[in-house]
């Protein structure tokens, strides 16, 4: 509507403007012309009153101006027609005047006067429609457009009123009407609905009333709204929350719009609670989605059991902002609860909870319902488990079932310390995460349950490759016991046959035991587990050995036996021995170790059938043939134990790998060891495995001194090995401070001339002497340890010096303490090697020659060695005059003297 | 396949020696030096159809042999192989890069020795990796 007005106005004034005098002179020219004309009709009235003969021509005069001045007001001048047909009239006017007076009914001197008038008009006539005329012809026809629509509106206006008084009565929304002077004009129905004032109690007051609506609408906004429309702009929104009596809040968003110029203000007011409502129901569900959403990708992210437990507690603690949360799994065994993982879940919570379990709680149902249960705690509450949850400052729990399709895996439990509130929502997005970390959780276990199979496959493709590879009996064994091993995570593994006659079962394999007491070889029957597993053809799986081990043998190593599993070995129906493992490491065997050893059992049987049914056809060979065999037996017995050693030393290297990654070393001593150790462990492995498979290979080619030579080079080598790997050991030892010393009362002197014998054996092309003073105590030291440090220093000073050399050693006592002295009359040592000579891997680099290849740990050890004994060992060398290694020893105080003296008693026993 | 001519350069003496013992065995003519020049002379004197290389050598390893003998590789005069007592990757990389067609790793049973001195003296260019 105001814009309509709007646009008239504006196209007026566009008018104007462009044809500003036009108009003036039109409408001028015409106000005169209707006034003369009115003059003229007054006049010829008045006269026709006093029967005045001018009074008809005043009278015609007065209508013919009158005609002239209407039809000029109206824009249908434009058109000719009209001007011809006004011109026309206007001459039979004249006529008629002239006709008048001729008649005599009009006074002669008006025709002059009246010619005047008439020429006048004429000319006034012929001006308005020449120049007037034009203007009028001219006008824009929006000026006409203009003056029809004011009037359309104005019709309208008068139906409006009636449909805008309805809209208002009507309208969805509150309507307040204020006027200019901030009273309130008029509210609508609606307005008392939402806010609950009747529309009396408002119309005629103040607009501040408003503000008592919960602060709806405050005048100085109002203000500013027509401050804004000043501004352009039209409108002002506001959202208050408005409170209600009875404790109501709703959320009502104000229009405020002002109307048309005289400041009076319109005020729209709408009950948005809903949709606010519904925008916080959205949001909530979207941060709960979100959740859902993490917990999904999460707990999926992986396969492992414990990564996704851990994960899934981790979503669920932050998806329900607790602190602490806790996953309990059924076990599918005993069909019982247990705790599988936790998060901050103290362990008093946990024993807490643990009474939930029973079945008189109603967490019990848990299982049944298969859907959430919140435990609001209390420390008054009558429920002690309860009680005693809410006396450790938990405030809430909930428990909700972990399902996968109808089966129930177990339970999440999330602890608060603050009321944590369940509303439905909440249970379907707890479920919908439970579901989840359900599905998370049977996978993990599918993968598990798949890794197992995988391993048990692996064990007895191995086995059977095993079978396939060698058919020696031994071999095959061996391999079981260390696929058993493997297989179960024990830490020792054996096969028995049972002898039934001797009522014993006799170990035929087994892997290497570390325990104190060696394990007997023979089992008697007598109540051991293996023998109940060979006489009723069950698996027995043992924690606690029973105490009808009666036998002394069994008994001496109860100690060392945590826990046990035996499964028995069958030749077709008939138990014939049986085989298992000692010790789970990091628990205890379970039904999965019995069925992954029966699934081993059957190729196992297979493996000692087949090897026996083959040594039964190759004892029928002819003696040749057996006298061949029985060598090769020999050999590969030698590759199987070296190949065992091969193990063992790249579980050094491995070992040696670690503490390289440990050491903080000088880089320079790492890249040596690797390169040092890789080579030296392999080249008589080298030589070992070329000689043997050569053995093997060209066997009927060998002649015996051939073959007596190759032997003899692969026990040089394996002797060899043997020395590295036992230094290698030492090292270790010393490294880690595992270095066992067991220290008994000896005297030196018999030690380093039992040392001197030997050394000068082995090297006859020096001359080796000993002195020993006659003062020397007896020490409380390792024998064996000491021998071995003078052992290496001598062997040292022999092989580095040329042939010819003097080597002395001597003994004496110095401060206090034993000095045993090494010299040699060599070429010395330089000063710049003297420095790193200990260090381990340490090599002089004139010492290239193949005799001398070693792995340069022997000065490392001498001095582990001789600083575990408490002493210190150091070298003094000049060049050209030779080197002298020296070490001291502490000498025992009486009271050592005494302890070891009882100990050494004990040794003897032992031995 | 017989009569061809093996080169083993090996300082590890029974190593070498049983190389040589087990080629012969295999119908080969196999020449064994201790040391690295003296079978780089050798070599140098007359390529063989396979040179047997040890690495780690005192004074005058394997390395240097493999420099002084680049040229003759590079033309295919030869095929090389070494025997290392190191797993490293990286001495791999070294040996192709200076044209050596296999390495063998220690130990190596007889067989295999056997097996790959069969397959370079046959069909040296396709096991040029």
């Amino acid at each position: 509507m105001a814009s309509e007005t709007d646009r008239a106005r504006a196209s007026g004034t566009a008018w104007a403007s462009a044809h500003g005098w036009r108009r003036g002179v039109a409408l001028w020219a015409t106000v005169l012309l209707a006034l003369f004309g009115g003059w003229q009709l007054l006049i010829g009235f008045t006269r026709l009153f006093v029967l005045h003969k001018d009074a008809l021509f005043n009278l015609l005069f007065g209508a013919e101006l009158v005609i002239l001045a209407t039809v000029a007001w109206s824009a249908e001048l434009r058109s000719r027609p009209l001007r011809l047909t006004v011109g026309a009239l206007l001459l039979i006017g004249s006529v008629l005047a002239l006709a008048l007076v001729q008649a005599g009914i009009a006074s002669p001197s008006l025709v002059v006067v009246n010619g005047f008038h008439l020429v006048m008009a004429a000319l006034v006539v012929e001006f308005v429609l020449f120049v007037v005329g034009r203007g009028f012809a001219n006008v824009d026809s929006r000026l006409y457009e203009a003056f029809s629509d004011r009037l359309q509106l104005l019709q309208r206006a008068v139906g409006a009123e009636t449909v805008y008084r309805q809209m208002f009565e009507c309208a969805a929304e509150a309507i307040i009407l204020i006027g200019p002077d901030m009273r309130i004009d008029e509210v609508n129905p609606q307005f008392e609905r939402l806010t609950g004032y009747t529309r009396r109690s408002v119309v005629g007051q103040p607009a501040r009333i408003l503000e008592r609506v919960g602060g709806a609408v405050t005048p100085e906004e109002i203000e500013t709204i027509r401050a804004h429309v000043a501004e352009g702009k039209p409108m002002l929104k506001v959202e208050r929350a408005l409170h209600y009596p009875d404790g109501a809040q709703r959320y009502v968003e104000f229009d405020i719009v002002p109307i048309g110029a005289d400041a009076r203000v319109m005020v729209i007011a709408r009950d948005v609670t809903a949709r606010r409502d519904a925008e916080r129901e959205r949001y909530q569900w979207l941060t709960e989605l979100a959740a859902i959403n993490e917990i999904v990708t999460v707990v999926n992210r992986s396969l492992h059991l414990d990564v996704v437990l851990q994960t899934a507690l981790t979503a669920l603690s932050l998806a329900t902002t607790s602190e602490s949360a806790a996953i309990y799994l059924i076990d599918e065994a005993s069909a019982e609860l247990s705790l599988a993982a936790n998060l901050n879940f103290p362990p008093e919570i946990a024993e807490a909870v643990g009474a939930f379990w029973g079945g008189d709680s109603a967490v019990g149902d848990i299982l049944e319902l298969r859907a959430p249960v919140l435990v609001e705690t209390s420390q008054n509450a009558t429920h002690r488990a309860t009680r005693r949850l809410g006396q450790l400052g938990v405030n809430a729990l909930v428990f909700v079932p972990l399902l996968v399709g109808d089966e129930v895996l177990g339970v999440a439990l999330v602890a608060s310390r603050r009321p944590l509130s369940i509303s439905g929502r909440s249970i379907v997005v707890l479920m919908a995460a439970a579901r989840e970390i359900g599905t998370a959780i049977r996978n993990a276990k599918l993968f598990e349950a798949e890794r197992r199979q995988r391993e048990i496959a692996e064990s007895l493709r191995a086995t059977s490759e095993a079978v396939g590879r060698s058919l020696d009996r031994r071999e095959v064994l061996e391999t079981v016991v260390w696929q058993v091993k493997e297989l179960i995570d024990a830490e020792h593994a054996a096969v028995l046959l049972a002898e039934p006659e001797a009522n014993r079962l006799v170990c035929i394999a087994s892997t290497d035991w570390d325990g104190d007491e060696p394990l007997p070889r023979v089992i008697p029957g007598e109540g051991s587990l293996g023998w109940i597993a060979f006489q009723t053809g069950q698996p027995q799986v043992q924690s606690d050995l029973p105490e009808t081990y009666t036998s002394p043998e069994l008994r001496a190593v109860l100690g060392q036996i945590r826990t046990l599993i035996t499964v028995p070995l069958f030749r077709g129906d008939r138990v014939i021995g049986v085989f298992g493992g000692v010790n789970k490491r990091g628990g205890r065997f379970t039904d999965e170790d019995v069925a992954k050893l029966q699934a081993l059992s059957a190729s196992v049987q297979v493996a000692i059938q087949n090897a026996e049914l083959y040594e039964h056809v190759r004892q029928a060979r002819d003696e040749f043939e057996v006298q061949v065999r029985q060598r090769t037996v020999a050999y590969q017995k030698t590759n199987a134990a070296l190949q065992e050693m091969n193990l063992a030393m790249l579980g050094l290297l491995d070992e040696l790998y670690a503490a390289k990654e440990r050491a903080e070393e000088a880089d320079r001593l790492k890249s040596q060891l690797l390169s040092v150790v890789s080579h030296e462990l392999r080249t008589p492995l080298a030589s070992i495995k070329g000689y043997t498979t050569t053995i093997i290979d060209y066997l009927a080619r060998l002649d015996s001194e051939t073959l007596r030579e190759f032997l003899e080079t692969i026990d040089a080598e394996t002797d060899r090995l043997t020395e590295l790997i036992a230094n290698l050991l030492d090292m270790s030892r010393i490294e880690a401070g595992m270095l066992k010393v067991s220290k008994e009362r000896v005297h030196l002197a018999p030690i380093i001339q039992g040392v001197c014998r030997d050394m000068a054996d082995l090297y006859p092309e020096h001359a080796i002497t000993a002195t020993c003073a006659d003062d020397l105590p007896n020490l409380v030291v390792d024998p064996r340890r000491v021998r071995q440090v003078i052992n290496n220093l001598v062997e040292n000073a022999a092989k580095y010096t040329p042939p010819g050399t003097s080597i002395h050693v001597s003994a004496s006592v110095e401060d206090g303490r034993v000095l045993v002295q090494v010299a040699d009359g060599g070429p010395g040592i330089p000063p710049e090697q003297r420095e790193n000579l200990f260090d381990r891997f340490f090599r002089g680099v004139h010492t290239q020659d193949w005799r001398t290849r070693g792995i340069g740990l022997g000065l490392a050890i001498c001095k582990g060695l001789v600083e575990a004994h408490g002493g210190r060992i150091w070298v003094e060398s000049e060049p050209d005059r030779g080197s002298c290694f020296s070490f001291t020893l502490p000498v025992g105080d009486r009271q050592d003297g005494a302890a070891f003296a009882a100990r050494e008693s004990e040794v003897e026993a032992l031995e | 396949m017989t009569g061809r001519r093996v080169v083993i350069i090996e300082d590890n003496e029974a190593l070498g020696s049983l190389t040589q013992f087990t080629l012969e065995l295999e119908g080969y003519q196999v020449e064994w030096f201790a040391s690295g020049r003296e079978g780089l002379a050798a070599v140098q004197a007359q390529p063989p159809d396979l040179l047997l290389l040890d690495l780690a050598m005192p004074r005058f390893s394997g390395w240097d042999v493999l420099e002084c003998l680049k040229d003759q590789i590079a033309r295919r005069d030869f095929v090389v192989a070494i025997i290392t007592a190191s797993a490293d990757p990286e001495i791999k990389e070294q040996a192709r890069a200076l044209g050596v067609a296999r390495v063998l790793v220690k130990p190596i049973s007889a067989g295999e020795l056997v097996q790959v001195v069969k397959e370079m003296i046959e069909e040296p260019c396709a096991k040029t990796l």
